[in-house]
């Protein structure tokens, strides 16, 4: 049938009849059509009847015949079967069921509850060594696209077709393949090349594999890189980095744009070993006095100090000593070229307070144990009458990673940066400890910095604490990290705290939520084993 | 409990009716024998009365959702199904709570009511010439309007149809309600329909005037239905909507099968709920489709798990392709994880091109396809099966259940064919049952 049949056709009907005659290939094709000749002239409007008819004869005939000839893109090639199992038909449930947000989760303190659970399932599933069932993908990865936390453990759980799926939509964009392969030339290929996120996560690959390899070629493109590129690149170099690395770095220090030299200068401050720690040590050395001196050396003090279980006060009583700290004077420009700033001062600081706080910061640590003869422990009692003080070791402790003196400082005041550096149990024994002294205000933040997941006696432990909470948003606050890194075996200690509440109606509904995460968490473990 | 999911109309339904599902949401649940009820806290501030009959199982809500059966139902009968007979306290009583009691007499008053009709002998007092006459009156008033609908169309094509896209819905549905005056309903429902159907279309004009031919073949078919044969007149009676005697109807064949349930599709007029269930029968190799409607609100008949294969003599209309078909009540549904045989795209729109070459009014068919993958060219999704032959997916379907499920590996898939265009309603692969999409 003629496609031209059909235009024509409509092109009178659109003109008119009255206007425009019928086309007699109209006509004859409707006859062959029907097998007949058009309904017969003595009815009225025999002229628009034949196209009508004609109209609806081939609008069927077309209709019939839609094929489609031309050949289309071919298939992308089937995502690759993932050999490991699927979970139970109940552990999907369960799944199913904290998406659909209807375990009972209320409010935004729910939503990331819930997301809480997503990301407990999708890590449990991985870690029993299984995959996420496929018709699940397309709901986890719209969970994934507004709640970042969940993208991680949905790659690894999910295998193969998660970036399969997320290459084709592009609210998924996030999850499509952004890994150049595991070839090192590809990889390369994509630095100098590609674009955006791909770039940096290659450079990261290839910095996880050879760290020379990965700073050769950012030094091949270095004069080449936009600023915010270049500041990127520099914070890439934070993993993996090695002493080669300094030399770059220190070129990164005398950079035209100020991002970038501070970057350099945070990533080197990582380094107690580096130039840059040794001039800030040098910086620092004329400003701090002790008295009296030691007599032991540095390394009978670390010795003393890594075996102590007492890290704090140590040899306090014993010696009396004394700390004196000067206020440093205006930075020169070899401080300033070290990165020693203005801006972001504390409140309520003052700049030589801040300068010696940043001065503290980039010195290593061991200037204290193996120059001053302080152990970690005296030296953060000592530093307890120093604010500035404080807080330049702390960042010392932070950046230069060192577990001893997190153990130290943390004694005193501890922040998650620092617990971070501790094995979780002795983190939490410190938060124990500060949360019996802590105001209702602080304990919701403290609870946060004790690494999950909590074991039981330590979630009951807290459990009791709050109840002497006496704000209701702090301890709507608390109860939420309780609900995610909890042990569900505090269920128990949880409905008996219920019982006691009377009418209690909002601390009530708090506590029933928490148990209620913490009971589908349990669920969570228990089928998938 | 996959059983009572399997009864979802949708996986978000399955969902919010697994996280309803316990007992904290409930009060006043009970049950009896044949009955599931209780008062579901919704976000309203009163409870839902919820009421599941597990005879059927047939549902009912005073929830305002259109699905059916709804969340609250669906998790009702979980409950009951987790706890059986432990649910509730209200057991022990033996008081079955009024709304749930007063539901199950109407049902049972209805059942009753549609038995005893069916039974008695044919009604003695029917007047065959009375019939004769008011079918007569009937002919006659579609004849009319059948003339004026022709006439109506022959104005609109002399003076041209260039400006009717711009015509208000009123114009459109002025000419259906004279075509309702002629009992001619379904024919009405076309006529309304086409003014939002050419709305924003560049295409407009072809998509008019197919219809409008399609309208005038309908016409031109009644003047000619005495020379017209059972089947081909059945299909007309169809697309006028000239609905058969129930005396007509009892007499219809039954046709005695293993009917696989291949597809469940739903409508959402504003007005009218409507389900289409595509059945293939094993031994007869034919496709018949269950047709449910309700007025929005109102129950839908619950849908039969997709897969399953129902045992029943089934009542079947005449006409030209895939008829109209009745369950005959006391259907017995067996195993689940059943599909129709596929077969390739081209082999599929033979089938097409010859239910329509029969029956040119015919909207939606039904194709098991087999070995399809989905395809997107940049400007929409295509089903393509080995040979290269592809078929449009509609506008509008979501393409990721069915991407998700066959991870792109050849899979089968039942379709139902709609104006040159698919939408999936359930696949199947080598490793996994029927799923609806």
């Amino acid at each position: 049938m003629s496609g031209a049949v059909w235009d024509e056709l409509v092109a009178t009907a659109l003109v008119g009849t009255a206007r425009r005659p019928v086309p007699g290939e109209v006509r004859r094709h409707v006859e062959q059509a029907l097998g007949a000749p058009a309904p017969a002239d003595d009815r009225a409007d025999p002229v628009e009847r034949a196209v009508l008819t004609a109209a609806g004869v081939m609008a069927a005939e077309r209709r019939a015949g839609i094929r489609t000839p031309e050949a289309g893109p071919p298939p992308p090639p089937a995502v690759p079967a993932d050999p490991r199992p699927e979970p139970s038909a109940a552990a999907v449930q369960l799944l199913e069921l904290v998406l659909g947000g209807a375990a009972g989760l209320g409010g935004s303190a729910g939503a990331t509850a819930g997301t809480a659970l997503v990301v407990e399932w999708l890590d449990r599933v991985a870690a029993t060594g299984r995959v996420v069932p496929r018709r699940l993908l397309p709901a986890l990865l719209d969970h994934a696209a507004t709640a970042a936390e969940v993208r991680e453990p949905l790659l690894a759980a999910g295998g193969p077709a998660g970036p399969w799926l997320a290459a084709r939509n592009p609210s998924w964009a996030w999850a499509a393949t952004t890994d150049a392969g595991t070839d090192p030339a590809a990889r390369a290929e994509t630095w100098r090349t590609g674009t955006g996120d791909a770039r940096f996560a290659a450079l990261a690959a290839v910095r996880a594999d050879d760290p020379a390899a990965g700073r050769a070629l950012l030094e091949e493109t270095w004069t080449g890189e936009r600023a915010a590129d270049r500041a990127r690149a520099v914070q890439t170099l934070a993993a993996d980095l090695t002493d080669d690395d300094e030399a770059l770095l220190e070129t990164a220090l005398d950079d035209r744009a100020a991002s970038v030299r501070t970057a350099a200068a945070a990533v080197l401050g990582r380094r107690p070993g580096s130039a840059r720690a040794l001039r800030m040590a040098d910086r620092l050395r004329p400003l701090v006095t002790v008295s009296p001196p030691d007599p032991r050396t540095g390394d009978q003090i670390r010795r003393e100090a890594a075996g102590s279980d007492r890290q704090c006060g140590e040899g306090v009583g014993r010696l009396r000593r004394t700390l004196a700290v000067e206020l440093p004077g205006e930075p020169d420009a070899a401080a300033r070229r070290d990165g020693i700033v203005d801006a972001g001062a504390p409140p309520a600081t003052g700049r030589r307070a801040w300068w010696l706080t940043q001065i503290v910061a980039g010195t290593p640590l061991a200037l204290w144990t193996d120059e001053l003869g302080l152990s970690p422990g005296t030296t953060a009692d000592l530093a307890q009458a120093h604010a500035e003080l404080l807080l330049g070791l702390t960042a010392a402790t932070v950046l230069q990673a060192d577990a001893t003196w997190a153990a130290a400082l943390a004694g005193h005041h501890p922040t998650a940066a620092l617990l971070a550096l501790l094995p979780p149990d002795r983190a939490r024994d410190l938060v124990t400890r500060a949360l019996r002294t802590a105001a209702d205000a602080a304990v919701p933040g403290l609870l946060a910095t004790a690494p999950g997941p909590w074991p039981a006696p330590f979630t009951v432990g807290v459990t009791y604490r709050l109840q002497d909470l006496q704000n209701t948003m702090a301890l709507q606050q608390a109860l939420a990290t309780v609900a995610v890194r909890g042990h569900p075996d505090a269920g128990p200690a949880l409905e008996a705290w219920i019982a006691t509440l009377g009418d209690a109606e909002t601390r009530r509904r708090l506590v029933r939520s928490t148990t209620h995460t913490l009971s589908i968490r349990r669920a969570i473990t228990q089928e998938l084993p | 409990m996959e059983r009572v999911l399997g009864l979802a109309p949708d996986a978000s339904s399955a969902r919010a009716a697994r996280g309803l599902a316990r007992t904290s949401t409930w009060s006043e649940v009970g049950c009896t024998d044949t009955l599931v009820f209780g008062r579901c806290q919704g976000s309203g501030k009163e409870p839902y009365q919820v009421t599941v009959d597990l005879t059927e199982p047939a549902f009912r809500c005073t929830c305002p959702s259109r699905k059916h059966p709804c969340k609250h139902g669906l998790a009702l009968l979980l409950l009951w199904s987790e706890h059986g007979d432990a649910v509730g306290e209200v057991t022990a009583a033996g008081a079955v709570a009024g709304f749930a009691d007063e539901w199950q007499r109407e049902r049972q008053a209805r059942a009753a009511g549609a038995a005893g009709r069916a039974r008695a002998p044919r009604p003695a007092p029917v007047d065959p010439e009375a019939q004769a006459r008011r079918q007569a009156q009937r002919e006659e008033a579609m004849t009319a309007g059948l003339d004026e609908l022709q006439r109506w169309m022959a104005d609109l094509v002399r003076g041209g149809l260039a400006g009717a896209h711009r015509q208000p819905y009123a114009f459109w549905d002025a000419m259906a309600a004279r075509l309702v005056d002629a009992q001619l309903p379904a024919l009405a429902d076309r006529v309304r329909a086409v003014g939002g159907a050419i709305a924003g279309r560049e295409d407009w004009p072809d998509v008019l005037l197919a219809e409008m031919g399609r309208w005038q073949l309908a016409a031109h078919a009644w003047t000619r239905r005495a020379a017209l044969d059972r089947a081909t007149f059945a299909d007309l009676r169809v697309v006028l909507g000239w609905p058969w005697r129930g005396d007509e109807v009892a007499a219809f064949p039954r046709v005695e099968d293993r009917w696989i349930v291949a597809g469940v599709a739903q409508g959402d007029d504003a007005r009218i709920a409507s389900q289409r269930t595509w059945l293939w029968g094993e031994a007869t190799r034919r496709w018949v489709v269950v047709l449910d409607f309700a007025a929005a609100g109102a129950a839908l008949r619950v849908p039969q798990v997709v897969g399953s294969v129902v045992i029943d003599a089934v009542t079947v209309h005449p006409g030209t392709g895939p008829a109209r078909a009745a369950f005959s009540g006391s259907e017995r549904v067996t195993e689940a994880g059943a599909a129709p045989p596929g077969q390739g795209i081209d082999a599929a729109l033979d089938d097409v091109a010859g239910w329509l070459a029969a029956d040119p009014w015919r909207e939606r068919v039904p194709l098991a396809l087999a070995d399809v993958v989905l395809v997107d060219d940049g400007a929409g999704w295509w089903l393509v099966d080995p040979t290269g032959a592809r078929l449009r997916v509609a506008a509008g379907v979501e393409p990721w259940p069915l991407l998700a499920r066959s991870g792109g590996a050849p899979a089968a898939v039942v379709v139902e064919w709609d104006a040159g265009v698919v939408r999936p309603l359930a696949l199947s692969t080598p490793a996994t049952h029927p799923a609806p999409l």
